[in-house]
């Protein structure tokens, strides 16, 4: 279970984050919509530690352990898993070279054994197969001139990989088209479990056609302003961002 | 400017036990030495390197009793162990053959001149021994390994003779323990459609001092390729001088070297486009540590009747600390119009964002630089066909870098 308490973050001098709560139960799945510039993207940035973030006030907790003390590599192998609105391309490693890497770092971390060449080529190959990527890009430089659909494709197998209990999904339906979208909203409910946690942070509510939340929150300056279920993200789509705006200053 | 160092007396009184054959060649290199010197601090082809620090005054190494380590990459090998051919360390086949064996003249000194004013006079004047390649026509794999366990400076020479449409891959690798000065000049002749690829794997004792000069001459629609690994020595100097001497030769010259510490690593390439439609590429790669410091010079001469020349030349390094230094020099000297010249530096450091996403994904900061400086690299070794060197070369870099293969 992921809680977010009061959480204020800057970047320089410019406060982004005005005091998010948050709790996300094991198994479910939470979005968050927000116009630009609201500060969702933030939102993840901080609870996987980016170090141009810094949280000035209040806690994150996974199964109650207190992320804002972690390194970045120890929050993600203490289950925390983002995947990346601009995956990164590295070209020179291959992507099996690379995600076996990290696959035993979260091993070895949580007192696992580490899988070998064998076992680590025999689960990618099942994994990739949820989302649809050929067994060939194992062996191609991560992400060297992948489409924006293979990007994302290989972050949801990355995740299959490394089975985090907390998924944070930082717009990871933009860039995409429709086929490449229900195919990664595919995959991630398949990746749903009773166990697992989600945050899926979007600018549209396409995205929660196919990958649908058991709550929705709107992301306005920093904070959450509204909350309600899969329904809110249709009204915010149709009614747009100055419905919540206007919603706001009247009750303000 | 060319500032010359006279003062060479301390080498000219050392006897050393090259064949006969060589003597009338050691002269000529002696009196080049007496004339011409030695570089001296500052000379243009020396700004980044003294070649007062390179040298080093100890004696000419002798072979000690001690066992050494030689790296076994399989197949064909000759190995000098101390300035010193080691038969029992060697695998020869028929085109390979130390220098002291032959009995008559066999054409050393033929690609780098013995007037060559400098180290290559010095070299010769001093020459140990050497491994000569000889391969008429069909394919040929030689090992040529250097051990020094630190008892003084070893000068070596090497002739690679590859016939018409000879295809010939040399390794040269030097290791060694404790302080000491490696010398060793090859000379490459490849005669019309030879291809030949050569590999220099620096790996000296940290405590050494490395100088090497590979010079090549091309025939017609030769390809010459050639490779300089650097990880090695506390200071060290390579020089490839690639000269396409006839129609529609191709030239291919990379290096990569790895640094730490206070290393200090200088490469020095001349490209001679002397005929037309030659093709040159180069590129060096550079990884540097601590305060090291790793030099790039590239020269490329173009001649005035070399119309459509084609060259591309790159040298890119990687910084993995605020006092590394990195030199990168493009030296470009054109005389005719008709030519593709392309050249260019970069200087960086690994991109804080893509570290962020590999520690996203649980590799600590140390594992997750590892992997972008072996990325960096694989640019170079990636190329290398599967193979023991390529395994080998992998396993030492994976190695230097703190991680597992």
């Amino acid at each position: 279970m992921l809680e977010i308490k009061n959480l204020h973050a800057r970047v320089g001098d410019t406060a982004i984050l005005k005091g998010v709560d948050l709790t996300i139960g094991a198994g479910e799945v939470h979005a968050i919509m927000g116009p630009n510039a609201s500060g969702k993207s933030t939102l993840s940035k901080v609870i996987t530690g980016h170090p141009d973030y810094i949280v000035t006030e209040g806690t994150i907790t996974l199964d109650g352990v207190d992320l804002l003390e972690l390194e970045i590599e120890e929050r993600a192998q203490a289950g925390v898993f983002m995947s990346f609105q601009y995956p990164v391309e590295i070209p020179g490693v291959s992507t099996s070279y690379f995600l076996k890497a990290a696959v035993n770092a979260v091993r070895s971390a949580r007192g696992e054994p580490e899988v070998d060449a064998m076992d680590f080529l025999k689960l990618a190959r099942e994994w990739m197969k949820l989302v649809d990527m050929d067994d060939s890009l194992l062996h191609r430089s991560l992400n060297e001139g992948f489409s924006g659909g293979e990007k994302k494709r290989n972050e949801i197998f990355q995740m299959a990989m490394l089975q985090p209990k907390l998924a944070v999904l930082d717009e990871t339906d933009s860039g995409l088209d429709v086929d490449a979208l229900r195919i990664v909203a595919n995959g991630v409910n398949n990746l749903r479990t009773a166990d697992r946690s989600m945050l899926v942070i979007t600018h549209y509510q396409r995205l929660l056609d196919y990958l649908v939340p058991d709550h929705t929150h709107v992301f306005v300056d920093g904070r959450i302003v509204k909350s309600g279920d899969a329904e809110l993200a249709k009204q915010v789509e149709t009614r747009g961002y100055d419905w919540v705006r206007t919603e706001m200053a009247a009750t303000a | 400017m060319r500032r010359r160092d006279h003062n060479v007396g301390r080498y000219l009184g050392l006897k050393t036990a090259a064949p006969p054959w060589l003597a009338s060649r050691q002269e000529a290199a002696i009196a080049a030495l007496r004339e011409h010197g030695l570089p001296a601090p500052r000379h243009e082809d020396w700004v980044y390197t003294s070649p007062k620090k390179v040298v080093r005054e100890l004696p000419l190494s002798v072979r000690s009793a001690d066992p050494v380590d030689v790296p076994d990459l399989g197949g064909t090998r000759i190995t000098f162990v101390d300035g010193v051919f080691a038969p029992e360390l060697s695998r020869l086949d028929d085109t390979v053959a130390a220098l002291s064996s032959l009995t008559e003249d066999d054409g050393v000194a033929s690609v780098e001149k013995a007037e060559t004013p400098g180290f290559s006079a010095l070299n010769l004047a001093l020459l140990q021994d050497g491994a000569r390649i000889r391969v008429g026509s069909g394919p040929s794999r030689v090992h040529v390994a250097h051990v020094s366990t630190g008892t003084g400076m070893s000068h070596y020479r090497h002739l690679i003779e590859a016939g018409a449409h000879a295809d010939v891959d040399v390794v040269e690798t030097y290791t060694g323990t404790g302080t000491y000065w490696t010398h060793v000049v090859t000379e490459v002749a490849a005669a019309d459609g030879a291809q030949v690829r050569h590999v220099r794997w620096q790996d000296e004792s940290t405590d050494a001092s490395h100088l090497g000069t590979v010079a090549v001459r091309q025939g017609r629609d030769s390809r010459f390729s050639s490779l300089s690994i650097a990880m090695g020595g506390a200071i060290s100097r390579v020089d490839v001088h690639g000269q396409l001497a006839d129609l529609g030769a191709e030239v291919d010259l990379r290096g990569l070297y790895l640094q730490r510490d206070g290393q200090h690593c200088d490469h020095h390439t001349t490209v001679e486009h002397a005929s037309p439609h030659g093709t040159s590429r180069e590129l060096f790669k550079g990884i540097l540590d601590d305060t090291a410091r790793g030099a790039f010079t590239g020269k490329i001469v173009v001649r005035e009747g070399a119309h459509h020349s084609d060259s591309e030349q790159a040298n890119n390094s990687l910084l993995l600390s605020d006092r590394a230094i990195a030199n990168s020099r493009p030296q470009l000297e054109i005389y005719n119009d008709d030519v593709k010249c392309a050249h260019g530096a970069t200087i960086g450091r690994i991109d804080s964002e893509t570290l962020f996403y590999l520690r996203q994904r649980g590799l600590d900061t140390a594992a997750a630089q590892a992997l972008l400086t072996f990325a960096f690299a694989n640019e170079i070794l990636g190329d290398l066909p599967q193979g023991s060197l390529r395994t080998a070369l992998e396993t030492r870099i994976w190695g230097w870098l703190g991680g597992v293969a």
